[in-house]
């Protein structure tokens, strides 16, 4: 992984990682409340979602937290070889994560097919292992799966002009602007704080989203 | 088009009818809530097996009423029908 993150900002992105993971795991308890009362496939896979999203989180938090201690506590006195293993970590962490985001995109954009359409998902599996190894073509099939979402969200928005649709809409393009940010990264590091900060706004508007649906 | 409705909404349906009268005979219910005698029927002893509804008699009529319980699901339904919306998901 050739992310290059400035210095001064090492340990930013755990503040988007840990405030997803929050914000995921609230969604995850409504959904399933929403599932329980319905039995409906659709709203299983919203579940799953963001189920998926949050173990992804959570995994990504914490192995964060272990590379940035691991390497803040050794950057000035210890050889580079030994923070070898923590990036090895730390690489398999993301190819995981990654791994989970495409799942959990996958059973978003499955929500708005038609109930019929079927789909191999277990073909899926490999694809996105090799996917997920190249970060740049993850990203790109990550863009296309969330165009799609923020496209039927957008669709609804104008049909029922309902504020709850607006945030989800929002919120779904700045996570798409997530991974363009990220994939942009060669041409500018700095772009990885804003790919953090349009994450962390992302989640922060699921969060907003959920106050406001549970809101009486 | 109307779309056929979940199970969940019918019986939200029917519990709002209720809700709306205070104590609803059956005959207003199966107008309200737009289902046939058996449906019904079928829902109404669901419910009460729930305890969302209690039936009473009063001068040989049969009457339903909602529980504290019927009212919380009413309630918990409003809330989660405005997550699957605001997800575009039709409840």
């Amino acid at each position: 992984m050739d992310i290059l993150i400035p210095m001064q900002l090492y340990g930013f992105d755990l503040i988007a990682y840990f405030i997803a993971a929050i914000t995921c795991s609230i969604i995850t308890f409504y959904s399933f409340r929403l599932y329980k009362m319905s039995d409906s496939k659709k709203h299983f896979r919203l579940l799953a979602g963001f189920f998926a999203l949050t173990l992804g989180f959570i995994l990504i938090s914490a192995i964060s937290s272990y590379a940035y201690i691991v390497f803040l506590s050794c950057v000035e006195s210890c050889p580079a070889d030994v923070l070898n293993p923590v990036f090895n970590v730390a690489y398999l962490g993301y190819v995981i994560f990654y791994v989970i985001l495409l799942a959990a995109y996958f059973a978003f954009a499955s929500m708005y097919l038609p109930q019929k359409t079927k789909f191999p998902a277990i073909l899926l599996l490999p694809l996105s292992l090799g996917m997920a190894k190249m970060f740049p073509y993850f990203h790109v099939i990550a863009l296309l799966m969330l165009a799609f979402i923020v496209f039927r969200n957008l669709q609804n928005y104008i049909h029922r002009k309902s504020k709850y649709n607006l945030f989800v809409t929002i919120a779904f393009i700045l996570l798409s602007v997530y991974h363009l940010l990220l994939l942009l990264i060669p041409l500018n590091e700095n772009l990885y704080v804003a790919a953090q900060l349009s994450l962390l706004f992302s989640y922060l508007t699921f969060l907003f989203m959920i106050y406001q649906v549970r809101r009486k | 088009m109307n779309a056929r409705r979940s199970k969940a909404r019918v019986i939200v349906d029917i519990l709002l009818a209720i809700q709306k009268e205070g104590k609803a005979k059956p005959t207003h219910i199966l107008y309200k809530a737009n289902l046939s005698h058996k449906l019904l029927t079928a829902h109404l002893n669901e419910l009460l097996s729930k305890e969302f509804i209690e039936k009473i008699e009063e001068k040989n009529n049969v009457f339903y009423r909602i529980t504290p319980k019927g009212n919380e699901m009413v309630s918990e339904f409003r809330k989660v029908e405005k997550l699957a919306s605001a997800f575009g998901l039709p409840i």
